[in-house]
Parts: C-alpha cells; sequence; structure tokens
C-alpha cells in the first residue's frame, strides 16, 4: 500500500496524496525524508499554493506519475526539450491567472519538469511577438517616454542596419 | 429601444442578454426559488425575483421585436444602456461594476468582434493591474443621484446594494466565492460563455513582470534576438529583466564566443556585433570583402591557422609565411626547415612547426626568428598537438617513423638559436611506441594522447605513466583522423576503410560503427551539436554526438573527395576541388553559398573566425590564400 501524504493549501482545504505522486516535489520530497512523515504527522502547510492550484498541480503530478524528464541538472536537455504535448493541453486551457498561480506554485513546491512547461508556455506566448502585441497579451501599460523608447529602438537597429 | 431595455444587470457589470428577455420561462427558472438557507442569499433572490416580475411587464412588448438587427442586440448587450456609445470610463459611470482595476469599457469593448472596431484601445493602453483581479469580490461604486433610473434599476441597485455591503462587511473569500457561484449557477449558458470570454480577457496579467527574478529569466532564456529585442521595449519592468549579464548567457547560449574567450563588461553590443556577423555570413546576397594575396609559389599549401593578428601558413616549399589578415600584407616568412612544413600549431607568440626534414622547429613569432629546433625524429612528422599537463605545455608531434615524441614547449627563446642532439636535448620527455605503422593523427586533452596510424589501429597514451593505455583495434585500413570527445570520455576515428568507430575510453571498446561514407573518411570534427566527418566520396556528414544518428549529409556538386573543412557550431566550411560551400548549422546544415570562391581550382585549406574566412587555394597551379571578411 503506498503512503498517503496530508497537505493543507493556503485556503485551509486538506488534500491527502500518495507520496509516490506528491513527491514530484522536491521540497515535498526532502521534507518527507528529512522529518520522517508518519499517519501521526501534522499535516504539511502550503501556505504559498490555494487549493484550486494544488489540484491542478497535483493533477499535472498524477498524469505524470510514470513519466522520466530530463536531469534537473542537465539544463541543456531541459532547455531545448519540446513542451510536452500534454502538459502543452493542460497548461493551454487555463486562465493567465491560473498558469501565473501554477508556474509560482511550481517554483516554490521545486517541480523543475512543470516549472519549465510553465516557463516554456509563457514563451511561446511572446515569441515573434512585437512589443505591442506584447503589452496586449500581458495587459502591460507602456510606461516609456517617447524619447526613451526612441533611444532603445536606436540601439536595437545598430545591430540591424550597419 | 435603450429605453425598453433592462438599464442594466447587476452582475459583473453585464447587462441581461436580450435572449433571456424574450423567454419569460427560461429567465423564471434561471431565476427559481430561493435555495440554501443563506439569508443574504435568500434577500438577493427576492429582490431578483421583484426585479424580474417588473421587468416581465415591462418587457412584455419586446416579444414582438424579434427581428431587432443583431448588431444592435449586440450593442445593447455589451453597452451600459442609457450611455452614448462611446468610450466609457469606470469613474463617470454610476451603473457600472468594475470587475477589477484593470477594466475599462473599452477593454470590455474589445472582446465584442463587430464593435471592438469602433472602440479601438490602441491608442489607450490599459493600466496594469498591480495585483492579481478578483472576479469574486466585485466593487460597486454606489451612486443613488442618478433620477434617470427607474424603478427596476432601482430594485437592480438595491441587489447591488446587498452584495456591496456583503462582501465588504461581512463575508469571507470562501462566501463570497459561493455567493457568486449561487449567482453563476442561476445562470443560462450563452451568458456564462460572455461571462467566461469577459473574464479570461481580464485575467490577463503581466506574468513575466509579476515572477521572481530568476523564473521571469528562465522564460526570456527560451526567446530569440529578435523577440528580446522587442522584449527590450515593453515596459521598463521588462526592459530592467534583460541585463548585461543576461546577454552574456545569450553569448554562450548562441555560441557566439570563441572557447578561449571570457567576455567583459558589454556583453550586449558584443552579442549584437557578433549577431551582425552571423547574419551576414547567413545572407547569401551579402558580398564579404575579399582580399587576395599570393602564397607559397607552386607549392601545396599544407597548414593554415589564423586569429585577429596573423594568418600562419605553412608550405611545401619549406616555408611558414604570416600574413596581416586585414590587409593581406605578407609580414614575416620563417626560413629554415630543410624540407616542406606538413605539421604545424602556434600558441601565443610561439610557432611549431614538423617538417619532412624529420625536425621539429620552435619559432618567436614576434620576430620571425627558429629559437629551437629538436632533432629525434627519423622520417617525415606529420603531425602535431600541444596539451598542458599540470599547467606544463607538452609538445607531442606524430611521424612517419611510427613513433610520437613529447617535448617540453621551451620559454620563449632567447636569442641564439638551441639546436641539440637528441641525446642531450633538455627539452625531451619521451617516445611513444608501439605503431607498427606512419602515425598520422594526434589529438589530446590534458594528459591523454590519442593516436592514429596507417597501422588501422588508434592508440590512447597517457603521458602522465608515458605510456600506452588502449590500442583500439577494429578499423581494416588506415586511421585518417581522432577527435576526442573529452565530455563522453570517448574518442572517434575515421579511416580509408570508408568506416568512422566511436570508442569508449573507460573500457576501450568499439560503441559504434558509422558505415554510412563509401569511401575514405579523411576529416572528423566535433561541435557542441555535431559530430562532423568529410570524406572522399564528396559528402559531409552531421552525427548525433551521443546518438549517433545520421542528422545531415552534404553532397558537393562534383563528387570530388572533400579536402578541408572547419566549422563552430553555427557555421559549417568545406572545401573540394573547383568548390567551397558555407552552411547554416543551426538550419541543419542547409547550403547557403557555393559561389565565394567559385573561380578557385582545389580548396586546400579552410578556416574561418566570427568575422573572417581564410582559405588556402591553388588557382593556375600557383597558390594563393584568400581573406573573405564578413564584418
Amino acid at each position: 500500500m503506498t503512503e498517503k501524504i496530508r497537505l493543507t493549501t493556503s485556503d485551509d482545504q486538506e488534500f491527502i496524496v500518495e507520496r509516490n505522486i506528491i513527491e514530484r516535489s522536491v521540497l515535498i520530497k526532502n521534507l518527507l525524508n528529512d522529518t520522517g512523515y508518519d499517519e501521526d504527522s501534522e499535516a504539511i502547510p502550503l501556505p504559498n499554493v490555494r487549493s484550486s492550484v494544488f489540484k491542478k498541480v497535483i493533477e499535472w503530478a498524477e498524469h505524470h506519475k510514470d513519466t522520466t524528464f530530463p536531469d534537473d541538472d542537465d539544463e541543456d536537455a531541459r532547455k531545448s526539450a519540446p513542451i510536452d504535448d500534454w502538459d502543452k493541453d493542460f497548461l493551454k486551457v487555463v486562465d493567465q491567472e491560473m498558469l501565473y498561480e501554477i508556474i509560482l506554485a511550481a517554483n516554490f513546491l521545486n517541480i523543475r519538469p512543470l516549472l519549465d512547461a510553465g516557463c516554456k508556455t509563457v514563451a511561446e506566448m511572446i515569441r515573434g511577438k512585437s512589443a505591442d502585441e506584447i503589452r496586449r497579451t500581458f495587459n502591460i501599460v507602456n510606461d516609456f517616454s517617447p524619447d526613451e523608447e526612441e533611444a532603445i529602438k536606436r540601439e536595437n537597429e545598430w545591430a540591424e542596419d550597419r | 429601444m435603450k429605453d425598453s431595455l433592462p438599464s442594466d444587470y447587476p452582475l459583473l457589470g453585464k447587462p441581461f442578454p436580450s435572449t433571456c428577455l424574450l423567454n419569460p420561462k427560461k429567465d423564471h427558472h434561471l431565476l427559481s426559488t430561493p435555495q440554501g438557507n443563506d439569508m443574504f442569499i435568500d434577500k438577493l433572490n427576492q429582490g431578483v425575483n421583484n426585479n424580474f416580475k417588473r421587468r416581465l411587464t415591462l418587457e412584455t412588448p419586446l416579444q414582438t421585436a424579434e427581428n431587432i438587427p443583431k448588431r444592435i442586440m449586440l450593442e445593447e448587450d455589451h453597452n451600459i444602456p442609457n450611455q452614448p456609445h462611446t468610450k466609457h470610463h469606470p469613474t463617470t459611470d454610476p451603473t457600472m461594476i468594475n470587475l477589477s482595476d484593470d477594466m475599462t469599457m473599452e477593454d470590455y469593448d474589445d472582446n465584442i468582434p463587430p464593435i471592438s472596431a469602433t472602440s479601438s484601445t490602441d491608442d489607450d493602453p490599459l493600466p496594469s493591474p498591480s495585483e492579481s483581479p478578483k472576479p469574486t469580490t466585485p466593487t460597486y461604486q454606489h451612486h443613488s443621484s442618478n433620477t434617470n433610473h427607474n424603478i427596476e434599476s432601482w430594485d437592480t441597485l438595491k441587489i447591488i446594494n446587498l452584495i456591496e455591503n456583503f462582501s465588504t462587511n461581512s463575508l469571507t473569500t470562501s462566501s463570497q466565492s459561493h455567493l457568486a457561484f449561487k449567482l453563476l449557477s442561476k445562470l443560462d449558458r450563452t451568458t456564462l460563455s460572455d461571462i467566461t470570454s469577459h473574464l479570461t480577457h481580464n485575467l490577463r496579467r503581466d506574468i513575466v513582470g509579476s515572477l521572481p527574478y530568476e523564473v521571469a529569466i528562465e522564460i526570456l532564456k527560451q526567446l530569440d534576438f529578435q523577440t528580446l529585442q522587442n522584449c527590450l521595449l515593453v515596459d521598463k519592468k521588462w526592459n530592467s529583466l534583460i541585463t548585461d549579464e543576461f546577454w552574456k548567457y545569450l553569448l554562450i547560449r548562441d555560441n557566439f564566443l570563441y572557447e578561449d574567450e571570457t567576455s567583459q563588461n558589454n556583453n550586449k553590443a558584443l552579442y549584437q556585433e557578433r549577431q551582425r556577423l552571423h547574419s551576414n555570413w547567413i545572407n547569401p546576397n551579402f558580398k564579404p570583402r575579399r582580399v587576395t594575396v599570393r602564397g607559397h609559389g607552386p607549392n601545396v599549401v599544407t597548414c593554415l591557422q589564423f586569429d585577429d593578428d596573423k594568418i600562419i601558413t605553412g608550405a611545401d616549399d619549406n616555408m611558414i609565411n604570416i600574413y596581416d589578415p586585414n590587409s593581406g600584407e605578407l609580414l614575416r616568412i620563417l626560413q629554415g626547415h630543410e624540407g616542406g612544413v606538413w605539421a604545424l600549431k602556434y600558441i601565443n607568440n610561439q610557432i611549431i612547426s614538423g617538417s619532412t626534414d624529420r625536425t621539429v622547429r620552435i619559432w618567436d613569432i614576434n620576430t620571425g626568428k627558429c629559437t629551437h629546433v629538436f632533432r629525434g625524429h627519423t622520417s617525415t612528422i606529420r603531425c602535431m598537438e600541444i596539451v598542458d599537463v599540470d599547467g606544463e605545455k607538452l609538445i607531442v608531434s606524430g611521424s612517419r617513423d611510427n613513433t610520437l615524441h613529447v617535448w617540453k614547449l621551451p620559454e620563449r627563446g632567447s636569442d641564439i638559436l638551441e639546436d641539440y642532439r637528441p641525446e642531450e636535448n633538455p627539452y625531451f620527455v619521451c617516445v611513444l611506441q608501439g605503431h607498427t605503422g606512419s602515425v598520422r593523427s594526434v589529438t589530446g586533452h590534458g594528459e591523454i594522447i590519442i593516436s592514429g596510424s596507417y597501422d588501422n589501429t588508434v592508440r590512447v597514451w597517457d603521458l602522465r605513466l608515458g605510456a600506452e593505455k588502449f590500442v583500439l583495434r577494429g578499423h581494416t585500413d588506415r586511421i585518417y583522423s581522432t577527435v576526442y570527445d573529452v565530455p563522453r570520455n570517448r574518442c572517434i576515428s575515421a579511416s580509408m576503410d570508408a568506416t568512422i568507430r566511436v570508442w569508449d575510453l573507460r573500457t576501450g571498446e568499439c560503441i559504434k560503427i558509422l558505415n554510412d561514407h563509401t569511401s575514405l573518411v579523411g576529416l572528423l570534427g566535433l561541435t557542441k551539436d555535431y559530430l562532423i566527418s568529410a570524406a572522399a566520396d564528396g559528402t559531409l556528414r552531421g552525427w548525433n554526438p551521443s546518438a549517433f544518428t545520421n542528422d545531415f549529409t552534404l553532397h558537393h556538386d562534383n563528387h570530388s573527395a572533400i579536402t578541408t573543412f572547419d566549422s563552430n557550431s553555427n557555421i559549417l566550411i568545406s572545401g573540394s576541388e573547383g568548390q567551397f560551400n558555407v552552411y547554416d548549422l543551426k538550419q541543419g546544415g542547409k547550403l547557403i553559398r557555393s559561389k565565394l570562391l567559385s573561380d578557385a581550382g582545389q580548396i586546400w585549406s579552410a578556416k574561418f573566425r566570427f568575422d573572417k574566412c581564410v582559405v588556402a587555394v591553388e588557382r593556375n597551379s600557383q597558390s594563393f590564400i584568400e581573406i573573405l571578411d564578413f564584418s
């Protein structure tokens, strides 16, 4: 029988998750190994993650319970690997707020493959877009003065036409 | 029309869709009797029911108006009635409920295709949200002095007031959420769809700018140069993320640094410069500045090396020439060898050369003088390597006498030529003996030396022990080239038997045989992404350096043997009889140029750096040095 771990999210929801699933989180994995969690232990508090975000994280971890990811230290392999198709769909359907919170949660929980997938998803939202299109995509106000903007453009063009 | 529609609808600032108005039964269902025992919900439902009854009365005539043009309907749906259809501002619109600080009417309009064209926000960007929008906690700007409201809207106001009071004073986040879900559960699908798209739009946020720096930077690291240039222009926050340290990362990522180069302060400028040079290389319309100078008369140029300060060539006429890489001017001729120069390396200001005269000579580049002559080999010296063992530079020379000799690299020499008899040479270290045929190639790193021989074997030597470590047997013909894959602890050898073999240097075992070439494989090279081989069958092949899949095959038109190639991680150049090609390795070896030196005969040797390419060629039986400047 697999061990079950109890965790509490920031909004006081308790989750019971199989140990091998939650151990995708290096943070939790180390915590469990260091403290010797057992049935009588207190639920592990996750003060930075709310329940609906945590649900998504667990959904991701359950889907990937048998997946072998590139080594966390192999930066080249992690960076160049395309986003897993399932991850792509998984992250495509959530709104930007949820995507943002999933990335934050993956960072906090130290789940490198999910963090990578999140970062790549955002990168795909940016790639090939003009500054104006990026601003519209993320609801950003241009706070440069026309002079400042002109100066940056000049610096950029230096590389192109010379 | 406007007057006959409900003045506003309480939920989320969105008017009740007219489809509901035209369907009282459905409407009634949606606004069914109170459920749950939450007092506030009961009150709300009462309010809504009252509202409904009145509305039903008021709206009845509308049922005949089913042919209202769709566009009008949409307009009415998505604008606050009794307001002209122009730009709205939440601060001046009392009937509007803000979803969040960042929501404006323009934003709202943007969602509706037929209208967005008339209310473009292009010139009026939205304020950036300072925090996550909270769709479940609408804030209502109370306004009771609007005398234009009819009874119905007054009722609506009452409901809004209720929500407002409860949400701000007595509702926890979860109650707010509960309340919102209760309300939402009463709505029909089309309304929910509208709300959803509206919410999605409003939940846009500056993900990159809000994430911790180290995470935001991971996102930017995924992007190409052009997009990053655009990112610099997004806003101050984004601009500040792309630091000079980030440009340093990009220099490394995009292979824009030389192996021995440490980047300084102005990494962005350096990146832009290298990017510009690279785009010149891969732009077939860019014409590099070409300088052609005389080489070594009718003699074959056997060795070619260059950097920013000098081009060094060795030839069969016994000479070593040094040229200025910018002007092409012949700066010095190093004279001393009594036979053709067939092996040459340089380090700092010293050139080490090997010749058919069986000597190794050390030269001072600054003075052009020979400082040392090392004797000991009994036949032509054909290959040369310099390695660093514990901070000491060692020269390894390979010869047709079947041996390799190891020498200490002398300190910069005095003015007096030091010419030693073999047994008296203080720089002599050892002889590596074992090969039973000419040593054709030598490569090494640290104390490990790998030699390929005409005896069909590759041998691995340990300089610390001064002894043979492995004899790698398997090739059935002469070895012409070897490379040492240090990180993977492997070596790769290419042979006249038309195969390439990969050897594991922990065990000495052959772990892979690549036999796609059809004749002598004479040249090998290793980049970050590819093992590259060139053969007498007129092809170059790129292999995955881990999996050894054949990733690309490049054919020279005339099928003549490839005599030279050079590559970094981005560009590959190759030469054969009458053909000189440039390929883009970032596009899987796409041919970019083939006409750069179409007037040349044999291409003997070609080397390139980011800004220049230097090629030793034969034309009309004379040798020339061609300098192609891509800056």
